[in-house]
């Protein structure tokens, strides 16, 4: 059984390349346009890693994560930022709410599959 | 806009007009960096956005060749492959090729089979023929004995008829008794002779019929399984050769298609500009946002303001300008280089 992504950026050109970039890799993705709708998705599914930019409306990636690793169910999901954002004090604030990795946009597929290898 | 300080108003009693000590150059000054500060973002933001969509252009657009050159390259290895398993050679007058490859080996198998078989049964003739011949030969060997017996016999009742005719007086009755021994013995030989005949004659026949059987099996016309099967190791030879062609072009596919696979991810890589140049123009949108309001501020004045809108309107531009320092865009590269990746 494939394991399962959750992606979760507002910009449906990310959302379309990621899909093509895990699913060519033998991943299973499933889809999230802010972080509002990724945690009404975690209700329903059970992911082995999410992706999360950052700059999302009404709930930005790293508030995401926050609640995420509120959630007893998922609190252990890693999860890397994809993000155009690089600035230090952004990236201090990812590692104190939780999140696994920071990737800065634009990604490389295959530097991207070989994190996703190496966390799953 | 609501001034904070309008207790500390710094121009009492000056509510109808605006004074001539009010900081005219203050306020020249703030808007004037305001401008400055938008016109430096308009050029950054339009030269990151130029930037971006001309490096997605240029990358794009040689991915885009590369994979059509790549495409070009695996459709012409196949090709190749398709000629190279589907050759044709001429062996003795006739065209060859894998079609019918299989067809003629099943062919020359057929014959070969065929005559091994024709071979065994005149093989199990012969045998037949060759146990018919030493017993005839057994035969004549026992009759052959016979023979001797006769002639020994013979001898002796010569001797004893020798013997008869030296005594007178007994000489009618005894030799007579020889005589009749004699003729006994001779019929016999006689007999004995015919046998041998008819013996030897039909050993010469049975020989004759082994001739006839080996004469059979070497003229076996087994030219047409010779060449068949000379044919077949042409063939057999070719199709080694090929096997050795067809895995080296194989193997050039499997290099070209790891190509075909490192170029689209350069281009899902360049194709990430969108979301770039979106949030770089959803910036420039955002301070459009606070421009407005600032027009808004001073279109709120009126004909004749007061000091003290004036005064307000300055904490506003002051405002603006703490707002727009704060508002950073996300967006740093005017490229398309993959970003850096940093595990926690």
């Amino acid at each position: 059984m494939s394991k399962l992504v959750l992606t979760v950026d507002d910009s449906a050109t990310m959302r379309q390349l990621m899909h093509f970039t895990l699913s060519n890799a033998g991943y299973q993705v499933v889809e999230a346009g802010d972080g509002k709708e990724a945690l009404a998705l975690l209700a329903t599914h059970q992911p082995a890693l999410v992706i999360t930019d950052q700059n999302m409306p009404n709930m930005d990636g790293l508030t995401f994560i926050e609640r995420l690793r509120a959630m007893p169910k998922h609190r252990f999901i890693p999860a890397l930022v994809l993000t155009t954002e690089a600035s230090p004090e952004l990236k201090q604030r990812g590692k104190e709410v939780g999140a696994t990795g920071w990737l800065v946009k634009p990604f490389n597929p295959e530097k991207l599959l070989e994190v996703v290898a190496k966390i799953l | 806009m609501q001034n904070p300080n309008s207790s500390q108003d710094p121009y009492p009693g000056q509510g109808a007009a605006v004074s001539v000590e009010f900081p005219f150059s203050e306020l020249f000054e703030l808007e004037a960096e305001a401008w400055h500060r938008n016109a430096d973002l308009i050029e950054t933001s339009t030269g990151q956005a130029l930037g971006l969509i001309r490096d997605a252009g240029a990358r794009l657009s040689s991915s885009l060749r590369s994979l059509d050159q790549r495409v070009q390259k695996q459709y012409r290895v196949a090709l190749t492959i398709l000629e190279t398993m589907n050759f044709t050679m001429e062996v003795d007058g006739e065209t060859l090729g894998l079609s019918n490859f299989g067809h003629r080996v099943v062919g020359t198998l057929d014959d070969l089979v065929g005559n091994m078989l024709d071979i065994s049964r005149t093989a199990m003739r012969l045998v037949e023929e060759m146990d018919g011949i030493r017993s005839r030969s057994t035969e004549m060997e026992r009759m052959l004995g016979e023979m001797a017996e006769i002639a020994d016999k013979t001898q002796l009742l010569s001797l004893n008829a020798a013997i008869e005719a030296a005594h007178a007086r007994e000489f009618g009755a005894g030799f007579a008794i020889v005589a009749g021994e004699v003729s006994k013995l001779a019929e016999k030989g006689n007999l004995l002779n015919v046998n041998i005949q008819a013996q030897i004659q039909a050993t010469r026949e049975a020989l004759a019929k082994t001739d006839e059987q080996v004469e059979r099996i070497a003229s076996k016309d087994l030219s047409k399984a010779i060449a068949s099967k000379g044919a077949a190791e042409i063939l057999i030879k070719k199709v080694g050769e090929n096997n050795q062609t067809v895995l080296t072009l194989v193997q050039e596919m499997e290099q070209i298609a790891a190509e075909v696979q490192r170029e689209v991810h350069q281009v899902v890589q360049s194709l990430q500009f969108q979301d770039m140049v979106s949030q770089v123009l959803e910036h420039l949108k955002a301070r459009g946002r606070i421009w407005n309001d600032r027009a808004q501020a001073f279109r709120s004045l009126g004909k004749d303001p007061s000091t003290a809108q004036m005064a307000q309107l300055m904490d506003a531009l002051k405002a603006t300008a703490t707002l727009e320092s704060k508002q950073l865009s996300a967006v740093q590269s005017d490229g398309l280089t993959e970003g850096d990746v940093e595990l926690f």
